[in-house]
């Protein structure tokens, strides 16, 4: 999967995600639409993107769509939505597009790391695609038209996806989120809106849509976080160099819980992970990189972990979690 | 006067909120404003709830009463999606594409609110805003003819006018 990939500035910048939201001229928004309507939607996407495989979300359970929300692939509110919906992707899941989800169109690419250029030129692909057979909602003053005006203009969402221990130990968040909130940028949690920012992992996007550029937006947002990887980068360094042995000890003694537990929680292993990893870019850890990390960290969310081994008890979740971190770190 | 958020409680508290150059100014209750102190943004109101409490906030305060009452007396009604202006001004969000267009005198205001401009400066559909990305490249052509001209480069000016003049056959 794309998102267990090293990508530039890899040790702090998880991954980069573009979403473009597009509606159909002349079909209601979601919140208007009949089942007429949410037919033609995704029959008209389903036939400009032939070579894109179509997951029907009316045919999975709800673990199902949980555990693509997990890995960022759909949104969250996918999985609560009571309309015929699905998605189109390709075969490492980086690109996707939403149907019916708030917009009627909502194309997602994903890249490792720090890459919003990359996943621009391909988000802006899928669109020209779909473009070619789709009719959009386009307005001359406002640009691409939603469902909620507050993401009309360039319709676009460009968000990063950031480890920031330091910063956060440091208490320094609080006043990077006031100062960015003035630069039209917002940060949230892992899973967007309304999320808590566990494991020290945020998300930070632009909030602004309409008049500027999409190129402008990537361009901005890029340089501030440049900015933001640079200072978690000293100031580990300087936390690391600080009380080197106390640091260490703190880190080695995660990775042990981390390696040697039974039973793990999955709020307990993404503060464990978020340890490990930055023992890994402090050079604490050696045997283990980063890509792993990744690897061990999507496969143990709940809703993935329930799905993939058929779990049915919390408990069961706790141990298999414990087990598969064991058997992957420790090999 | 009431609070803009919760629209129930006595508004005590004035906050002024400035987002790229744009100030916001939002009266609130304490209960409310308790809420909005939450930087972190994880636990607050998302940025969609915002707009519609920066809309209705906008057109249910008094001062708009007036316009508010006139509009409402010859109201409108979308043929694509069947929304009303009373439904507009209910909820603040457009129910198609075709929406904006009918009700885009009420959009101005709160969308220079939120994001700072009323102008679309990004993507343009290749192919239905094929004439509109004609016009967009001749205007910037055109500044540059502009340019040209009083720095008096005649010869790039003249191959700017060409170029101008071959795009507009082309319409």
């Amino acid at each position: 999967m794309w998102y267990t990939k090293f990508g530039p500035s890899g040790d702090v910048v998880l991954s980069s995600r573009i979403r473009l939201a597009r509606n159909i001229a002349d079909i209601p928004f979601v919140s208007r639409m009949n089942k007429e309507h949410e037919s033609q939607v995704i029959n008209r996407c389903k036939a400009a993107m032939p070579e894109m495989t179509y997951i029907d979300f009316s045919s999975m359970t709800k673990t199902e769509i949980l555990a693509l929300s997990e890995s960022h692939l759909v949104s969250p509110e996918m999985v609560e939505n009571k309309r015929q919906c699905g998605i189109l992707t390709n075969s490492d899941c980086s690109e996707c597009i939403m149907l019916n989800e708030e917009d009627h169109i909502r194309i997602q690419t994903m890249a490792p790391g720090l890459n919003l250029e990359l996943c621009l030129t391909n988000a802006n692909r899928l669109d020209d695609r779909l473009e070619s057979t789709v009719d959009y909602g386009y307005h001359k003053d406002f640009g691409y038209l939603t469902a909620c005006p507050t993401n009309v203009g360039t319709g676009m969402r460009a968000s990063v996806m950031v480890h920031l221990p330091a910063l956060t130990k440091l208490g320094k968040m609080e006043s990077i989120i006031r100062s960015l909130s003035k630069l039209g940028i917002t940060v949230r949690g892992f899973y967007g809106e309304g999320s808590k920012a566990f494991g020290d992992i945020y998300q930070i996007s632009n909030q602004i849509t309409l008049g500027v550029s999409e190129e402008d937006t990537i361009d901005k947002l890029t340089q501030v976080i440049g900015d933001i990887i640079e200072k978690e980068r000293s100031l580990g360094q300087k936390l690391y160099s600080h009380d080197k042995f106390t640091f260490e000890d703190k880190i080695m003694r995660s990775y042990g819980i981390l390696t040697n537990a039974r039973i793990l929680t999955s709020g307990e292993t993404v503060n464990l992970i978020s340890e490990v990893r930055w023992g890994i870019n402090l050079g604490i850890i050696k045997d283990i990189d980063l890509e792993t990390m990744s690897e061990v960290f999507y496969d143990v969310l709940p809703a993935t972990i329930t799905k993939n081994h058929n779990l049915t008890t919390a408990l069961e979740r706790d141990l298999k979690r414990a087990e598969l971190i064991g058997e992957k770190l420790n090999s | 006067m009431l609070c803009q958020k919760c629209n129930a409680r006595e508004a005590n508290t004035h906050i002024t909120q400035v987002i790229n150059g744009v100030k916001t100014e939002m009266y609130l209750c304490r209960e409310c404003a308790n809420e909005n102190q939450d930087f972190w943004g994880f636990a607050g109101k998302s940025f969609d709830k915002e707009f519609e409490n920066l809309f209705s906030g906008f057109w249910n305060s008094p001062q708009f009463a007036k316009s508010k009452a006139q509009t409402l007396s010859s109201p409108k009604i979308c043929d694509i999606c069947g929304a009303t202006t009373s439904e507009f001004l209910r909820s603040g969000k457009p129910g198609c594409s075709n929406c904006y267009n009918i009700f885009s005198d009420f959009l101005l205001r709160p969308l220079k609110q939120i994001h700072g401009s009323c102008q679309h400066n990004g993507k343009i559909p290749s192919r239905t805003g094929k004439d509109l990305k004609k016009a967009d490249e001749i205007q910037k052509l055109q500044a540059q003819l502009n340019k040209a001209v009083a720095e008096q480069n005649f010869e790039e000016a003249v191959l700017l006018r060409d170029k101008i003049r071959d795009l507009r056959e082309q319409q």
